[in-house]
């Protein structure tokens, strides 16, 4: 068609097209930016299915390759993750406890912490406080107060636990429970006692509010919409069969064609690379976790959940192994029973024996899984990560976070290939 | 979205088509071809629009679907000296599939042309998870680089 055109006309429509590119890429970029701070909230399920299906691919393509229709691949393949997601979802239906579960849990909780407390700052038998008390306690005080704040029993959860323990011990309450809950009330009307200059009796029993049910109700079916979106996408982009990727690129000039590919294939390794590896990594973490846990005493259930908890809370940097620890030391602390395979990490030992695991599994994790299964896929500065992790929790929370790494190792690949390859093609 | 899950797309179905008389591609099943079809990029080129030019990184190889391409190199002075010209069913480039060497030749577009474009990446991706077509397609290559490089020499000696 061009053929028919001046040269003079040829060079006005290179500069109406230029024109019309960019205003093009800028109206994108400006619906980009306003639909990504609008539906935010969407975002993160949305990667979560994109990041499942990038990791499912090479097994699609291996049974595509085998024979197996792409469809019937695909279904297998959502059948296994919905079958994986069922079991997960019964494991954690029997480890989330029931209305009477969760009251032990926290009249257990309440008490064992303030129990622990008190013994470790010197001031449990009327003592007044030992060095460690000394030294930390006026800072650490207003903290366990809020904790112990926050396991207070509403005024209607106190009715519906004296009701079941009127109920008889077979259907109703747990006798220690009970005496627990005794205690954390002699210790509030302790308070009032202790504390209650200026301050009302209201105050001083403490009974929180109850809970806003309808809200929590509200907020919780809000959520499980929002992420239906995750196995929507999943589906939608296996059987997309690489047509998204091809309709992006073909919005590319020609001019810039190969480089495009190139640089989406350097991504593409990075990334594979980091998932993989990372998801290794993530499951080996998890599996020692569990095992360890066994070892000292924990019941298999418990060292599974916190396996789990542990071993996906580790793909975030830093914080990762927090979030191990705090879990594992918050079941130490309401531990009873432990019959611990190993002799040294019964009762008050556990929390110790927790500290140790927690250290032993980051030893082998830095001494042997990341260095043998991530090798350099991760080649990032440990300042860039830090900020980056902080960066993604203020603007995205708990996912951005966990996203942190990924996307800014994204970044250096297409800044650093970007580079490379356009002076190869000779663009700059 | 079931329409888009099992309607076969036509384009595609030329696709297939094409690949089917490629040379190379010979010795392939038609779902092989169809497989082959989904990692293929079409393009368009304008008369006198490069594809891509000499020097540059290769990591595509094209096979003409419509149109015409001539493979030029330049002299000293910067005149283009045409090697070659590839009609529809056509390839180029396919040196590309073997290393990221830098071209040895530029092609350019003589006539609008539609052009599908074969990622080196994508295709050993694909080629690794079917050994047999792999060695089929590496076969095929083979046997069109021996072609012309005799063609080559036969060309030397007449100089």
């Amino acid at each position: 068609m061009s053929s028919f055109l001046t040269s003079e006309e040829e060079r006005a429509r290179k500069v109406r097209r230029r024109v019309v590119f960019t205003l093009a890429a800028a109206t994108v970029t400006v619906l980009a930016v306003f639909f990504l701070l609008t539906l935010r909230r969407l975002i993160l399920p949305v990667l979560i299915g994109s990041l499942f299906a990038y990791i499912c691919r090479p097994l699609i393509a291996y049974l595509r390759h085998r024979g197996m229709p792409g469809s019937m691949a695909i279904f297998t393949l959502f059948a296994g993750f919905c079958l994986l997601l069922y079991t997960l979802i019964s494991l954690g239906a029997r480890v989330i406890p029931d209305k009477k579960g969760e009251l032990e849990l926290q009249i257990r909780a309440r008490y064992k912490l303030n129990q622990r407390y008190e013994k470790i700052m010197g001031l449990d038998h009327d003592r007044d406080g030992n060095i460690i008390y000394a030294a930390i306690g006026r800072e650490v005080a207003p903290l366990m107060a809020s904790i112990d704040r926050a396991l207070m029993l509403s005024a209607a959860d106190h009715k519906l636990v004296v009701a079941m323990h009127r109920q008889g011990e077979g259907a109703g309450f747990v006798e220690r429970y009970w005496q627990y809950h005794l205690q954390n009330r002699k210790r509030d009307r302790g308070r009032i006692v202790t504390t209650g200059k200026g301050q009302s009796v209201r105050q001083g029993i403490l009974f929180l509010p109850g809970p806003e049910r309808s809200g929590i109700l509200f907020s919780v079916l809000d959520a499980v919409s929002l992420w239906l979106l995750t196995p929507l996408v999943f589906l939608i982009l296996l059987f997309d069969h690489g047509r998204l990727r091809k309709g992006m690129v073909r919005l590319v000039p020609n001019r810039y064609f190969e480089l495009t590919l190139t640089v989406s294939a350097r991504i593409n390794q990075a990334l594979g690379r980091y998932l993989r590896g990372t998801a290794l990594e993530c499951f080996l973490v998890g599996t020692s976790f569990f095992f360890c846990f066994v070892l000292i005493g924990l019941d298999l259930k418990w060292a599974a959940t916190i396996g789990i908890v542990a071993g996906l809370a580790n793909a975030i940097p830093f914080l990762g192994p927090a979030i191990g620890l705090a879990v594992g030391l918050l079941y130490a602390i309401m531990a009873e029973d432990v019959h611990p395979i190993l002799p040294f990490s019964a009762g008050d030992d556990l929390l110790l024996a927790v500290v140790a695991v927690v250290a032993l599994v980051q030893l082998i994790d830095n001494a042997l899984f990341q260095p043998y299964i991530l090798g350099g896929a991760v080649d990032l500065h440990p300042l860039a990560v830090t900020i980056g992790v902080i960066g993604g929790a203020i603007l995205f929370g708990f996912g951005g976070m966990l996203l942190a790494v990924p996307v800014m190792m994204i970044f250096r690949v297409i800044v650093s290939t970007l580079f490379e390859q356009m002076r190869a093609y000779q663009i700059i | 979205m079931w329409s888009a899950v099992f309607n076969r797309d036509e384009r595609e179905d030329g696709v297939v088509a094409l690949l089917r008389r490629v040379p190379v591609f010979n010795g392939l099943s038609r779902r092989e071809i169809a497989m082959l079809g989904e990692i293929s990029h079409c393009r368009t080129y304008e008369p006198g629009e490069y594809i891509f030019r000499k020097g540059q990184p290769g990591a595509a190889m094209f096979v003409v679907s419509r149109g015409l391409v001539r493979i030029v190199d330049h002299d000293l002075d910067g005149s283009g000296v045409e090697l070659a010209q590839v009609e529809e069913e056509g390839f180029f480039g396919e040196l590309a599939l073997l290393d990221d060497a830098p071209r040895s030749a530029s092609a350019q577009a003589v006539r609008s042309s539609e052009i599908h474009a074969f990622f080196r990446v994508d295709l050993e991706n694909f080629l690794a998870g079917m050994p047999q077509a792999g060695l089929q397609v590496y076969r095929g290559l083979a046997h069109v680089i021996g072609e012309r490089l005799r063609a080559t020499n036969v060309q030397l000696l007449n100089i």
